[in-house]
């Protein structure tokens, strides 16, 4: 799992069934420090995150199905959690 | 899930277990923000008919069979996945960043 920052949307009307009705948001990782960090993904979400939001990424299929509960979703990347904060033992 | 471009289609006349019926798709990754090509040219069946020239975005690995496998919905017999790494599930209409 990573945390990430939600960067935008993305919509499309034809997309594979196990897809229906499943929001997509853009998600960007941050590094430890909270800056962006590495490739931006498209993720499934699964608890109602929005643009701005700081999010959990669950990365990995069987649990992205498992969240999703949608055993036919083919998809990897899932929003699992929206973070509040993240405390880094030594900073602030 | 990665964004690509289609850019061409593979036909080929000899092919391994379960991949004859398939559309197969040659693609253009594309970087999500930039839109500017990341990465090689790939092949990927395609589950959704995305023509040539549409922005579609793609899963790869395990996804791509589960993306092939049987569906409920489905009456058809369903023929075994194909063994395949990538795999397009969706065209993009609209995209909005920030």
């Amino acid at each position: 799992m990573f945390v990430a920052k939600v960067i935008g949307n993305v919509w499309a009307t034809r997309k594979h069934p196990g897809l229906k009705g499943a929001t997509m948001l853009l998600v960007k990782p941050l590094g430890a420090d909270g800056k962006p960090a590495g490739e931006a993904q498209l993720a499934i979400d699964g608890q109602g995150a929005g643009v701005g939001d700081t999010v959990l990424i669950v990365d990995e299929g069987g649990s992205a199905r498992k969240i999703l509960k949608n055993s036919k979703a083919p998809v990897r990347t899932v929003i699992a959690g929206i973070v509040d904060k993240v405390h880094i033992t030594g900073k602030d | 899930m990665k964004q690509a471009k289609v850019i061409g289609r593979v036909f080929c006349s000899r092919q391994c277990c379960g991949m004859e019926s398939k559309t197969l798709l040659l693609i253009q990754p594309l970087d999500w923000e930039t839109d500017k090509p990341a990465g090689d040219p790939l092949v990927a069946g395609d589950t959704v008919g995305a023509g040539a020239g549409e922005t579609v975005f793609f899963v790869a690995s395990r996804e791509a069979i589960v993306a092939f496998e049987g569906w409920e919905g489905e009456t058809a017999a369903k023929a075994a996945p194909p063994p395949v790494d990538a795999a397009i599930v969706g065209i993009i209409d609209g995209k909005k960043l920030g």
